[in-house]
Order: structure tokens, then sequence, then C-alpha cells
């Protein structure tokens, strides 16, 4: 027995709420084309150093930006080699040159997970944006202990919506490799918590997010140029005992209300 | 055998598990292993298989094979779970002979650990599964017992797949590839997330190494894998981890490279059945 696996993607429209700039433009555009992308969310990347050299991200991002005007949706990110008073003047050029629609904290940023010193920061994201704009966190973070267990999400992603609960805030990679069961417990505990599908592992714990708390907090992201778009798809379409109505929230409906687009 | 845009791939998947454990009073925790899929396919088919000619592990057995049939898989490698998972991995490959390869399980801090090994050559095992974390072991604190498990093997032509990813360092098993050189390893998961660099270098630096694509997100560093001349595309591994992850989305990570279709059906198939020949040598047909 044979089976056919073509895809069938025609009928969605997609909002991809987490992607990278590629030194390919034309596989930066066919990517967009072939999955029907309307708009995508660009993010600063750990892998292209982005983080300790913002002012090259922002430069890098206006080709994109002028190429695809509307569709395109920057990330900023706090620099935490300056202090938050020096950010403030960075935030304010980034809102006022740049379309930026949320920023992204990544582990490797070097910073540290308290609330004393990450409140100045947000400070100054909330005298900048308000609180309209979400606050992306990879998650992945580093194995810990003698025994190296991946970091659970008590002592790192839901750290953030516990310190600023009027944020919202997005659980980037569905939890990431090692923290991805039970996502929904989180999803549960905070009103304020979106997931993004990009990088995680299995279908199961998206599916119990729909499930158990709703459609309207799963978000598409490729991670494209890292991963497979068409792989990021083919998990969202082979969840199971999910709705096609459903399908197109996670797809593009939760982000156009999200990013406000 | 699975059509792609008019493209026929055989599957043979190197990272699967089956347990004793599945069973009807087990059914509200298999969430924690299993996706949902599987789970509705092997308890609505629950009384498809039970008969009176049947025992219970031939139902298990049997609902393995239902799986496998479901997502169009030709061959697979079983991996035990738990310890108690060895009957029913060794049964498969005697029931399935041209369809599954049932590995063994040594962990290498068992007291036993010689007995457990020479048990292998008993049951006619081809392969063994190593998992830092179920077994609370780590390359470098437990090296004794691991160098024990890979001279065995080495000696034996039995092959080697270890979960890499967490819970150890991949690293600490490059001293163990280049000492037992003619052992063939397969880098469960390619070090997931957290790890994949480190099982970029293992294979790189290893040529007895190989690459499971299950589980692990980064198409782009498959792809330099098998752009770079030290590793090569004849070193990358399909692999579903049935139950624990989705088979489509698995397989999509093969169909979405940019390589030439003779270079899909080699991750899909052909690289394992090559890792096999030249590993298992004549126990492999």
């Amino acid at each position: 027995m044979k089976q056919k696996l073509d895809l069938d993607i025609e009928k969605y429209k997609i909002i991809d709420s987490h992607c990278h700039l590629t030194s390919n433009f034309e596989d930066f555009q066919k990517n967009l084309e072939i999955f029907n992308i309307e708009n995508f969310c660009l993010m600063p990347t750990i892998i292209e150093n982005d983080f300790n050299n913002l002012s090259n991200y922002f430069k890098k991002v206006k080709s994109i930006v002028a190429k695809f005007k509307n569709a395109c949706n920057i990330f900023g990110a706090v620099d935490f080699s300056k202090s938050p008073e020096e950010n403030l003047e960075l935030m304010l050029n980034q809102r006022d040159k740049e379309k930026i629609k949320g920023i992204k904290f990544h582990y490797e940023q070097n910073f540290i997970l308290e609330k004393k010193y990450l409140r100045p920061y947000f400070q100054v994201i909330e005298d900048i944006f308000g609180y309209d704009i979400p606050i992306y966190i990879h998650t992945d973070w580093p194995l810990v202990g003698e025994r190296l267990k991946p970091t659970k999400l008590k002592d790192s992603f839901s750290k953030f919506p516990d310190y600023f609960p009027d944020f919202k805030f997005i659980m980037g990679h569905g939890g990431g490799s090692g923290a991805y069961v039970s996502i929904w417990k989180v999803c549960k505990k905070y009103s304020n918590v979106y997931v993004e599908s990009s990088m995680c592992p299995t279908t199961q714990s998206l599916e119990e997010v729909i499930w158990r708390i709703g459609d309207d907090r799963v978000l598409f992201g490729s991670n494209f140029p890292y991963c497979g778009t068409s792989i990021e798809v083919v998990k969202i379409l082979s969840m199971y005992q999910v709705s096609d109505e459903d399908r197109k929230n996670i797809f593009y409906n939760n982000a156009k209300e999200l990013f406000e687009l | 055998m699975i059509i792609y845009e008019n493209e026929e791939y055989r599957l043979w998947d190197c990272h699967t598990h089956w347990s004793s454990l599945i069973m009807r009073l087990l059914k509200p925790f298999m969430h924690l292993l299993s996706i949902y899929d599987i789970i509705d396919l092997t308890f609505a088919n629950w009384n498809r298989f039970k008969g009176k000619e049947n025992s219970n592990l031939e139902n298990k057995m049997m609902r393995f094979q239902l799986v496998l049939d479901y997502y169009h898989i030709d061959r697979a490698i079983n991996l035990p779970v738990f310890k108690l998972d060895r009957k029913i991995s060794y049964e498969l490959q005697k029931k399935y002979p041209k369809r599954v390869i049932g590995f063994g399980i040594v962990n290498p801090k068992d007291k036993k650990l010689d007995q457990n090994l020479e048990d292998l050559l008993k049951y006619g095992v081809w392969g063994v599964k190593l998992h830092p974390h179920l077994m609370k072991f780590r390359y470098d604190y437990h090296s004794d017992g691991v160098g024990r498990i890979f001279e065995f093997c080495q000696e034996n032509n039995i092959v080697i797949l270890s979960h890499t990813g967490s819970h150890s360092e991949i690293k600490n098993i490059i001293p163990l590839l280049k000492k037992y050189d003619d052992l063939g390893f397969i880098l469960g998961h390619s070090g997931l997330q957290p790890q994949i660099e480190q099982a970029y270098k293992c294979a790189k630096e290893c040529p007895n190494a190989y690459m499971d694509m299950s589980g692990n997100p980064y198409t782009y560093k498959f792809l330099e894998a098998i752009r770079d001349p030290d590793i090569g595309i004849e070193r990358i591994l399909f692999g579903t981890d049935i139950p624990t992850l989705h088979p489509r989305v698995e397989i999509q990570k093969v169909l979405a490279l940019p390589i030439s279709v003779d270079e899909k059906r080699m991750i899909f198939s052909n690289n394992l059945e090559n890792f096999l020949k030249k590993f298992l040598k004549d126990k492999f047909n």
C-alpha cells in the first residue's frame, strides 16, 4: 500500500509569526509565495549574532522592509550591554524608524532572570510601546544541573508573565525540545500567553492547547530559514481532532488580531 | 512506501518504540508516551486483534504492525523504552523478520552488565539502545560500563543507538567512537536543539557515527551535514520516534530538503540499509 502525501495548502492564508532574514533574497520571496504567506514577523537571531549588533540587524532588515512594505513586521530587542536609559533612546529610534511589532528575548542575551533586574527594561518597553506589543521569549534554555536536564518552563519562560502580568507574551517554539509537554497548563495559568508553533517537537502539545484552552492561543511560525516552512505547515495540518476553522485561526486569524494587522 | 510529487519512496525508520505497557488499564497515561492519533488508532482496533488464539503479546505486536501500516513504514528499528520492553522487541523481530529489527537495551550501570551483554547473543539481538536519561547514566561518569558495552558490541557486530540531546554530553562519546571505530553508532535525534552542534561535530570526527533526524527541527544543519565532505548524505538517517512524534511531520523533514529525489531515497531507506549491511556484517540480509 502506498500513500500520496502531496500538500494541499491553497485554502489557507498564512501570517508567519516567526521568521528570520536570509542572505538569499530570492529564497525569501519564494518561501512567501509558495506558502501563501501574506504577512510575516522578522526576528533577530542568535545564529547571526543579531542581538550583539542590533544596528546591523536593523540595517539588514531595511532591504526587506523596502521590498515587502506592509507585509513585514519587525521585532526589536533590548540591548542588555547598555543601561535601561540608553535603551530608551535606542527603542525610541526603533519605534520611529522601524515598524516594530514586538520585542524578542533570547536567553543568550545574558540578562538576569530576576524581576529587579528586568523591571527597568520592561519599564522602557512600556514607556515607548505601552502594553500593545507582544514580548517573544525563545525557549529551549540551556541544559541544567549535573544531570544536564532541560530547563523547566517554570524556571524560564513562566517567570516573565509572573513578573510582568500586564504584557502579552509569546512562548517561542512551543516550549522547546525539553519542555513542550503540558504547555496548556502554562496557557491556563496565564491568560496573556500565546504559543508559537515552530520547532515544537510534537503536534500533541499544541492539540492540548486547542482542546483545553481554546483555538485563539496558538500562532503559526516557520523559523525560516533554519527550519522548513513546509514541515511547520504539515505540523498544523497533521494536528488531530482540530477543525478547519481552528487551523485558519492558527495560520492567520490569531496573529492578525495579536499584531493588530 | 509513500508517494510525493509523483515519486515513490520506501520508508526505513531508524527510530521507533513499542511497549508492553500498551494496555487498556494504562490508556489514561498513554499521552505521556504517544501522540493521540496513535493512541486512538491502537485502542479503536483493540478488539480486532483480541482472539482466543492470540496471546497478549501477539496482540500488542499486531498493533505495532497496524501503526507501521497506517504510516506506510516498510521497515523499522524498534527500540525498547524500558527494560521490560526487551521481550516484545525481540519477539517483534521474530514475528516480522522482514519488517522489524528489535533492539535490546543494556544499562552501563547494571551490576549484571556482562550477563546482559551475553544475553544479547543468546537472543540474537542486532542492536542496543542506550538512554542516558531513563538509565540515569552519563557518558563521562560511567565510562567503564559504556566502554564495556562499546567493546562488546564491536566484537559481536551489534550496533548502538543512543538518545542524545539531554542528560549527557555528546562530546564524551567521541573518544569511544574513535577507539571502537568499527562499531556502528546512531546519534538518536542528533542532539535535538540543545546539542545539534555537538552531534554535528561527532559525526564529522567519527565516520562510524550516523545522524538520526527524528525530533530535530534544524533542517539547515542536516543540509550542512549533507554538504560537508566529512559527513555526507550517506550518514543521515530518517526516523520518526513513533509513537511519541508525528510520522507525517518527520517524513516532511526529508521531503523539504533541497536535494534530489535519489538523495531523498538515500535518507528514507538506502542509508539505513547500508548502515545495517556494513556494521551487522553477515547477520543482515
